[in-house]
Protein backbone atom coordinates (compact mmCIF):
# COMPACT_ATOMS: atom_id res chain seq x y z
CA UNK A 1 0.00 0.00 0.00
CA UNK A 2 2.89 2.35 0.83
CA UNK A 3 4.44 1.76 -2.60
CA UNK A 4 1.07 2.35 -4.25
CA UNK A 5 0.66 5.69 -2.43
CA UNK A 6 4.29 6.58 -3.14
CA UNK A 7 3.65 6.24 -6.89
CA UNK A 8 0.55 8.46 -6.66
CA UNK A 9 2.59 10.99 -4.64
CA UNK A 10 5.38 10.95 -7.21
CA UNK A 11 2.98 11.51 -10.10
CA UNK A 12 1.37 14.46 -8.31
CA UNK A 13 4.79 15.92 -7.54
CA UNK A 14 5.82 15.59 -11.20
CA UNK A 15 2.51 17.17 -12.23
CA UNK A 16 3.09 20.20 -10.04
CA UNK A 17 6.75 20.44 -11.11
CA UNK A 18 5.58 20.48 -14.74
CA UNK A 19 2.44 22.61 -14.41
CA UNK A 20 1.47 22.73 -18.08
CA UNK A 21 0.70 19.01 -17.78
CA UNK A 22 -2.06 19.89 -15.31
CA UNK A 23 -3.10 23.21 -16.80
CA UNK A 24 -3.41 22.18 -20.48
CA UNK A 25 -6.59 20.03 -20.20
CA UNK A 26 -8.25 22.51 -17.84
CA UNK A 27 -7.49 25.52 -20.00
CA UNK A 28 -8.62 23.66 -23.15
CA UNK A 29 -11.88 22.77 -21.38
CA UNK A 30 -12.48 26.33 -20.15
CA UNK A 31 -11.53 28.06 -23.41
CA UNK A 32 -13.75 25.83 -25.59
CA UNK A 33 -16.76 26.25 -23.29
CA UNK A 34 -16.25 30.03 -23.04
CA UNK A 35 -15.99 30.33 -26.82
CA UNK A 36 -19.03 28.16 -27.48
CA UNK A 37 -21.67 30.90 -26.99
CA UNK A 38 -19.77 33.02 -29.51
CA UNK A 39 -20.05 30.26 -32.10
CA UNK A 40 -23.55 29.03 -31.32
CA UNK A 41 -25.14 32.41 -30.64
CA UNK A 42 -26.28 33.99 -27.40
CA UNK A 43 -29.73 32.30 -27.22
CA UNK A 44 -30.08 31.09 -23.56
CA UNK A 45 -32.53 28.34 -24.58
CA UNK A 46 -30.17 26.92 -27.18
CA UNK A 47 -27.15 27.04 -24.85
CA UNK A 48 -29.07 25.43 -21.97
CA UNK A 49 -30.24 22.67 -24.33
CA UNK A 50 -26.77 21.80 -25.66
CA UNK A 51 -24.89 22.41 -22.39
CA UNK A 52 -25.11 18.83 -20.94
CA UNK A 53 -23.69 17.18 -24.05
CA UNK A 54 -21.27 19.99 -24.72
CA UNK A 55 -19.69 19.91 -21.26
CA UNK A 56 -19.23 16.16 -21.47
CA UNK A 57 -17.80 16.12 -25.02
CA UNK A 58 -15.30 18.86 -24.22
CA UNK A 59 -14.29 17.14 -20.94
CA UNK A 60 -13.70 13.91 -22.84
CA UNK A 61 -11.53 15.65 -25.45
CA UNK A 62 -9.63 17.54 -22.73
CA UNK A 63 -8.71 14.25 -21.06
CA UNK A 64 -7.57 12.75 -24.36
CA UNK A 65 -5.13 15.64 -24.85
CA UNK A 66 -3.05 14.51 -21.90
CA UNK A 67 -3.47 10.75 -22.37
CA UNK A 68 -0.31 10.01 -24.34
CA UNK A 69 1.89 11.54 -21.60
CA UNK A 70 0.62 9.06 -19.04
CA UNK A 71 3.35 6.55 -19.86
CA UNK A 72 5.30 8.43 -22.55
CA UNK A 73 7.63 10.33 -20.21
CA UNK A 74 8.26 7.25 -18.06
CA UNK A 75 9.16 5.26 -21.14
CA UNK A 76 11.55 7.97 -22.35
CA UNK A 77 13.23 8.33 -18.96
CA UNK A 78 13.45 4.59 -18.31
CA UNK A 79 11.23 4.71 -15.20
CA UNK A 80 8.93 1.97 -16.47
CA UNK A 81 11.63 -0.73 -16.58
CA UNK A 82 12.77 0.48 -13.14
CA UNK A 83 9.21 0.14 -11.82
CA UNK A 84 8.91 -3.31 -13.37
CA UNK A 85 11.80 -4.64 -11.29
CA UNK A 86 9.93 -3.88 -8.04
CA UNK A 87 8.03 -6.33 -5.91
CA UNK A 88 4.83 -4.33 -6.60
CA UNK A 89 2.98 -5.95 -9.51
CA UNK A 90 2.84 -3.84 -12.67
CA UNK A 91 -1.01 -3.55 -12.73
CA UNK A 92 -0.83 -1.84 -9.32
CA UNK A 93 1.80 0.57 -10.64
CA UNK A 94 -0.45 1.29 -13.63
CA UNK A 95 -3.54 1.77 -11.43
CA UNK A 96 -1.63 4.23 -9.22
CA UNK A 97 -0.61 6.23 -12.30
CA UNK A 98 -4.16 6.23 -13.66
CA UNK A 99 -5.59 7.41 -10.31
CA UNK A 100 -2.99 10.19 -10.12
CA UNK A 101 -3.95 11.26 -13.65
CA UNK A 102 -7.60 11.31 -12.59
CA UNK A 103 -6.72 13.44 -9.54
CA UNK A 104 -4.65 15.89 -11.59
CA UNK A 105 -6.75 16.18 -14.74
CA UNK A 106 -10.31 15.07 -14.04
CA UNK A 107 -10.94 16.37 -10.52
CA UNK A 108 -10.07 20.01 -11.42
CA UNK A 109 -12.26 19.67 -14.56
CA UNK A 110 -15.15 18.39 -12.45
CA UNK A 111 -14.71 21.35 -10.10
CA UNK A 112 -14.82 24.06 -12.78
CA UNK A 113 -17.38 22.31 -15.00
CA UNK A 114 -20.46 23.31 -12.92
CA UNK A 115 -19.42 26.98 -13.03
CA UNK A 116 -18.94 26.91 -16.79
CA UNK A 117 -22.11 24.82 -17.17
CA UNK A 118 -24.13 27.39 -15.24
CA UNK A 119 -22.66 30.08 -17.47
CA UNK A 120 -24.18 28.14 -20.39
CA UNK A 121 -27.55 28.00 -18.62
CA UNK A 122 -27.48 24.76 -16.60
CA UNK A 123 -29.65 24.77 -13.48
CA UNK A 124 -28.04 24.41 -10.05
CA UNK A 125 -29.23 20.78 -9.81
CA UNK A 126 -27.80 19.99 -13.25
CA UNK A 127 -24.53 21.70 -12.30
CA UNK A 128 -24.23 19.52 -9.18
CA UNK A 129 -24.89 16.39 -11.27
CA UNK A 130 -22.29 17.59 -13.80
CA UNK A 131 -19.72 17.67 -10.99
CA UNK A 132 -20.74 14.26 -9.69
CA UNK A 133 -20.90 12.50 -13.07
CA UNK A 134 -17.61 13.99 -14.25
CA UNK A 135 -15.96 12.69 -11.09
CA UNK A 136 -17.42 9.20 -11.49
CA UNK A 137 -17.42 8.96 -15.29
CA UNK A 138 -14.05 10.73 -15.42
CA UNK A 139 -12.45 7.84 -13.58
CA UNK A 140 -13.70 5.53 -16.34
CA UNK A 141 -12.31 7.93 -18.97
CA UNK A 142 -8.88 7.88 -17.29
CA UNK A 143 -8.84 4.09 -16.96
CA UNK A 144 -9.86 3.49 -20.58
CA UNK A 145 -7.54 6.28 -21.78
CA UNK A 146 -4.72 4.54 -19.91
CA UNK A 147 -5.26 1.31 -21.88
CA UNK A 148 -5.19 3.27 -25.09
CA UNK A 149 -2.03 5.17 -24.08
CA UNK A 150 -0.29 1.89 -23.18
CA UNK A 151 -1.34 0.22 -26.44
CA UNK A 152 0.07 3.04 -28.55
CA UNK A 153 3.27 3.51 -26.54
CA UNK A 154 5.49 1.36 -28.73
CA UNK A 155 4.19 2.93 -31.96
CA UNK A 156 5.40 6.41 -30.99
CA UNK A 157 2.31 7.75 -32.76
CA UNK A 158 0.42 8.82 -29.60
CA UNK A 159 -2.14 11.61 -30.09
CA UNK A 160 -4.58 10.66 -32.82
CA UNK A 161 -4.05 6.93 -32.37
CA UNK A 162 -4.81 7.16 -28.64
CA UNK A 163 -8.06 8.96 -29.50
CA UNK A 164 -8.95 6.45 -32.21
CA UNK A 165 -8.66 3.52 -29.80
CA UNK A 166 -10.22 5.23 -26.79
CA UNK A 167 -13.19 6.97 -28.41
CA UNK A 168 -15.36 3.89 -29.10
CA UNK A 169 -14.91 2.86 -25.45
CA UNK A 170 -15.71 6.39 -24.30
CA UNK A 171 -19.11 6.36 -26.02
CA UNK A 172 -21.10 4.61 -23.22
CA UNK A 173 -19.61 6.93 -20.58
CA UNK A 174 -20.41 9.95 -22.73
CA UNK A 175 -23.99 8.82 -23.35
CA UNK A 176 -24.82 8.08 -19.71
CA UNK A 177 -22.86 11.04 -18.32
CA UNK A 178 -24.55 13.62 -20.53
CA UNK A 179 -27.93 11.88 -20.11
CA UNK A 180 -27.61 12.24 -16.33
CA UNK A 181 -27.00 15.99 -16.64
CA UNK A 182 -29.85 16.30 -19.17
CA UNK A 183 -32.19 14.40 -16.82
CA UNK A 184 -31.20 16.65 -13.91
CA UNK A 185 -31.90 19.78 -15.97
CA UNK A 186 -35.36 18.37 -16.85
CA UNK A 187 -36.05 17.42 -13.23
CA UNK A 188 -36.01 13.67 -13.96
CA UNK A 189 -34.36 10.86 -11.95
CA UNK A 190 -30.57 10.70 -12.38
CA UNK A 191 -29.85 7.71 -10.16
CA UNK A 192 -29.98 5.05 -12.94
CA UNK A 193 -27.41 6.94 -15.03
CA UNK A 194 -25.11 7.49 -12.06
CA UNK A 195 -25.34 3.80 -11.15
CA UNK A 196 -24.41 2.77 -14.69
CA UNK A 197 -21.37 5.08 -14.56
CA UNK A 198 -20.41 3.54 -11.21
CA UNK A 199 -20.84 0.04 -12.66
CA UNK A 200 -18.48 0.99 -15.50
CA UNK A 201 -15.89 2.12 -12.92
CA UNK A 202 -16.28 -1.10 -10.93
CA UNK A 203 -15.53 -3.06 -14.09
CA UNK A 204 -12.73 -0.81 -15.28
CA UNK A 205 -10.80 -0.51 -11.96
CA UNK A 206 -9.74 -4.19 -11.87
CA UNK A 207 -9.60 -4.79 -15.64
CA UNK A 208 -8.05 -1.65 -17.16
CA UNK A 209 -4.74 -1.78 -15.20
CA UNK A 210 -4.25 -5.45 -16.14
CA UNK A 211 -4.87 -4.71 -19.83
CA UNK A 212 -2.64 -1.62 -19.79
CA UNK A 213 0.12 -3.50 -17.92
CA UNK A 214 0.07 -6.25 -20.56
CA UNK A 215 0.38 -3.61 -23.30
CA UNK A 216 3.26 -1.94 -21.43
CA UNK A 217 5.13 -5.23 -21.14
CA UNK A 218 4.87 -5.63 -24.93
CA UNK A 219 6.05 -2.03 -25.45
CA UNK A 220 9.08 -2.54 -23.18
CA UNK A 221 9.85 -5.91 -24.73
CA UNK A 222 9.99 -4.26 -28.16
CA UNK B 1 16.29 -17.29 -31.08
CA UNK B 2 18.37 -15.14 -28.73
CA UNK B 3 21.15 -16.57 -26.61
CA UNK B 4 20.78 -20.23 -27.54
CA UNK B 5 22.69 -22.62 -25.29
CA UNK B 6 23.42 -19.97 -22.71
CA UNK B 7 24.10 -21.74 -19.46
CA UNK B 8 25.46 -19.52 -16.78
CA UNK B 9 25.58 -19.98 -13.08
CA UNK B 10 26.92 -17.39 -10.71
CA UNK B 11 27.14 -17.06 -6.97
CA UNK B 12 26.97 -14.23 -4.46
CA UNK B 13 30.03 -12.02 -4.34
CA UNK B 14 30.80 -12.68 -7.99
CA UNK B 15 31.31 -9.98 -10.61
CA UNK B 16 30.49 -10.87 -14.19
CA UNK B 17 31.41 -8.57 -17.04
CA UNK B 18 29.31 -8.91 -20.17
CA UNK B 19 31.27 -7.70 -23.14
CA UNK B 20 30.78 -7.57 -26.85
CA UNK B 21 30.42 -5.14 -29.77
CA UNK B 22 27.50 -2.75 -30.12
CA UNK B 23 24.29 -4.62 -30.87
CA UNK B 24 25.62 -7.94 -29.62
CA UNK B 25 22.88 -8.25 -27.01
CA UNK B 26 24.52 -7.05 -23.77
CA UNK B 27 21.60 -4.88 -22.69
CA UNK B 28 19.11 -7.48 -23.91
CA UNK B 29 20.79 -10.06 -21.69
CA UNK B 30 20.52 -7.70 -18.71
CA UNK B 31 16.84 -7.19 -19.59
CA UNK B 32 16.35 -10.96 -19.59
CA UNK B 33 17.97 -11.26 -16.16
CA UNK B 34 15.88 -8.33 -14.88
CA UNK B 35 12.70 -10.00 -16.13
CA UNK B 36 11.89 -7.13 -18.50
CA UNK B 37 11.65 -9.38 -21.51
CA UNK B 38 9.98 -12.75 -21.72
CA UNK B 39 11.15 -13.54 -25.19
CA UNK B 40 13.27 -16.47 -24.19
CA UNK B 41 12.89 -20.16 -23.62
CA UNK B 42 14.41 -21.93 -20.68
CA UNK B 43 14.67 -21.10 -17.05
CA UNK B 44 16.09 -18.22 -15.10
CA UNK B 45 16.33 -18.64 -11.35
CA UNK B 46 18.32 -16.61 -8.89
CA UNK B 47 18.76 -18.05 -5.40
CA UNK B 48 16.02 -20.49 -6.30
CA UNK B 49 13.57 -17.69 -7.07
CA UNK B 50 12.24 -16.76 -10.48
CA UNK B 51 11.57 -13.13 -9.47
CA UNK B 52 14.35 -12.05 -7.10
CA UNK B 53 15.00 -8.58 -5.75
CA UNK B 54 17.11 -6.96 -8.47
CA UNK B 55 18.63 -3.50 -8.71
CA UNK B 56 18.91 -2.56 -12.38
CA UNK B 57 20.71 0.64 -13.28
CA UNK B 58 19.97 0.76 -16.98
CA UNK B 59 21.42 3.23 -19.43
CA UNK B 60 18.31 5.43 -19.07
CA UNK B 61 18.60 5.25 -15.24
CA UNK B 62 14.84 5.53 -14.65
CA UNK B 63 14.65 8.80 -12.73
CA UNK B 64 12.21 11.59 -13.46
CA UNK B 65 13.87 14.57 -15.14
CA UNK B 66 11.42 16.93 -13.45
CA UNK B 67 11.95 15.80 -9.88
CA UNK B 68 14.98 16.79 -7.84
CA UNK B 69 17.75 14.41 -6.77
CA UNK B 70 16.48 13.83 -3.26
CA UNK B 71 12.84 13.26 -4.29
CA UNK B 72 13.89 10.80 -7.00
CA UNK B 73 16.00 8.79 -4.56
CA UNK B 74 13.41 8.91 -1.77
CA UNK B 75 10.77 7.61 -4.19
CA UNK B 76 12.89 4.66 -5.32
CA UNK B 77 13.97 4.01 -1.70
CA UNK B 78 10.32 3.89 -0.59
CA UNK B 79 9.41 1.48 -3.38
CA UNK B 80 12.39 -0.72 -2.66
CA UNK B 81 11.72 -0.67 1.11
CA UNK B 82 15.04 0.99 1.89
CA UNK B 83 15.50 3.07 5.05
CA UNK B 84 14.98 6.71 3.97
CA UNK B 85 17.50 7.97 6.52
CA UNK B 86 20.30 6.70 4.29
CA UNK B 87 19.29 8.81 1.28
CA UNK B 88 21.13 12.00 2.26
CA UNK B 89 24.22 10.01 3.26
CA UNK B 90 24.22 8.32 -0.16
CA UNK B 91 23.86 11.69 -1.91
CA UNK B 92 26.78 13.04 0.09
CA UNK B 93 28.84 9.99 -0.76
CA UNK B 94 28.45 10.49 -4.52
CA UNK B 95 29.18 14.22 -4.23
CA UNK B 96 25.76 15.61 -5.10
CA UNK B 97 24.90 17.41 -1.83
CA UNK B 98 25.12 20.85 -3.46
CA UNK B 99 22.62 19.93 -6.18
CA UNK B 100 20.30 17.65 -4.19
CA UNK B 101 17.36 20.04 -4.60
CA UNK B 102 17.92 20.54 -8.34
CA UNK B 103 15.66 18.76 -10.84
CA UNK B 104 17.58 16.21 -12.86
CA UNK B 105 17.00 18.14 -16.08
CA UNK B 106 19.37 20.83 -14.70
CA UNK B 107 22.21 18.36 -14.02
CA UNK B 108 25.03 17.30 -16.31
CA UNK B 109 25.14 13.77 -17.73
CA UNK B 110 27.86 12.83 -15.24
CA UNK B 111 25.87 14.16 -12.29
CA UNK B 112 22.80 12.21 -13.42
CA UNK B 113 24.90 9.10 -13.58
CA UNK B 114 26.01 9.81 -10.00
CA UNK B 115 22.35 9.80 -8.91
CA UNK B 116 22.28 6.19 -10.09
CA UNK B 117 25.45 5.56 -8.10
CA UNK B 118 23.72 6.94 -4.99
CA UNK B 119 21.11 4.23 -5.49
CA UNK B 120 23.89 1.65 -5.76
CA UNK B 121 25.25 2.93 -2.43
CA UNK B 122 21.80 2.84 -0.86
CA UNK B 123 20.26 -0.40 -2.10
CA UNK B 124 20.93 -3.83 -0.63
CA UNK B 125 19.56 -5.99 -3.48
CA UNK B 126 21.35 -9.33 -3.81
CA UNK B 127 21.52 -9.02 -7.60
CA UNK B 128 22.79 -5.88 -9.29
CA UNK B 129 22.70 -5.17 -13.02
CA UNK B 130 24.77 -2.24 -14.26
CA UNK B 131 24.49 -1.12 -17.86
CA UNK B 132 27.52 0.97 -18.78
CA UNK B 133 27.91 2.54 -15.31
CA UNK B 134 31.12 4.38 -16.28
CA UNK B 135 29.47 6.39 -19.06
CA UNK B 136 29.92 10.17 -18.63
CA UNK B 137 31.74 9.61 -15.34
CA UNK B 138 34.95 11.52 -14.49
CA UNK B 139 38.14 10.04 -12.94
CA UNK B 140 36.90 10.34 -9.35
CA UNK B 141 33.63 8.81 -10.43
CA UNK B 142 35.41 5.79 -11.93
CA UNK B 143 37.11 5.19 -8.58
CA UNK B 144 33.76 5.62 -6.82
CA UNK B 145 32.00 3.09 -9.07
CA UNK B 146 34.73 0.54 -8.43
CA UNK B 147 34.55 1.17 -4.66
CA UNK B 148 30.76 0.85 -4.57
CA UNK B 149 30.80 -2.37 -6.62
CA UNK B 150 33.54 -3.77 -4.40
CA UNK B 151 31.49 -3.02 -1.26
CA UNK B 152 28.41 -4.67 -2.69
CA UNK B 153 30.44 -7.75 -3.68
CA UNK B 154 31.79 -7.98 -0.13
CA UNK B 155 28.20 -7.91 1.11
CA UNK B 156 27.53 -10.97 -1.06
CA UNK B 157 25.77 -9.36 -4.02
CA UNK B 158 26.04 -10.82 -7.49
CA UNK B 159 26.90 -8.09 -10.00
CA UNK B 160 26.50 -8.12 -13.77
CA UNK B 161 28.05 -5.24 -15.65
CA UNK B 162 28.30 -4.43 -19.34
CA UNK B 163 31.79 -3.91 -20.68
CA UNK B 164 34.09 -1.09 -19.84
CA UNK B 165 37.81 -0.82 -19.56
CA UNK B 166 37.55 1.19 -16.33
CA UNK B 167 36.48 -1.83 -14.31
CA UNK B 168 39.40 -2.51 -11.92
CA UNK B 169 38.01 -5.44 -9.94
CA UNK B 170 38.56 -9.17 -10.56
CA UNK B 171 35.73 -10.56 -12.66
CA UNK B 172 34.51 -13.30 -14.99
CA UNK B 173 33.86 -12.43 -18.61
CA UNK B 174 30.84 -13.34 -20.67
CA UNK B 175 31.55 -12.47 -24.27
CA UNK B 176 28.68 -11.95 -26.70
CA UNK B 177 28.61 -11.65 -30.43
CA UNK B 178 25.40 -11.16 -32.40
CA UNK B 179 23.25 -12.46 -29.54
CA UNK B 180 25.37 -15.59 -29.22
CA UNK B 181 27.63 -16.45 -26.31
CA UNK B 182 31.18 -16.75 -27.51
CA UNK B 183 33.33 -17.26 -24.46
CA UNK B 184 32.71 -17.64 -20.80
CA UNK B 185 36.08 -16.96 -19.30
CA UNK B 186 36.51 -18.30 -15.81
Amino acid sequence: MNSFLAIIGRELRIGFADLHRVVTPISFFAVVLVLMPLGLGPSPQLLAKVAPGLVWVVALLAILISADRLFGDDMKEGSLPQLMTLSLALPWVVLAKMLAWWLMAMVPLAVIAPILGMMLGLSTEAAVITFLTLLIGGLGLCLVGGISAALTLSTGAGGALVALIALPLYVPILIFGSAAVEAASLGLAVKPYVLILLAFDFLAVPLAPVAAAAALRIAIDD
Amino acid sequence: MLFSDLNLSAKGGELIKIEGPNGSGKTTLLNVIAGLTRRYEGELTISGRTAPNILYLSHALGFSERLNVIDNLRFIAKLRHIDLSGVERAIDRVGLTLVEHQPLKNLSAGQRRRVGLALLALDKAPVILLDEPFTAIDKDGVQLVNTLISERLEQGAMVFITHHQDLMLPHRVLSLSDYQVEVIDE
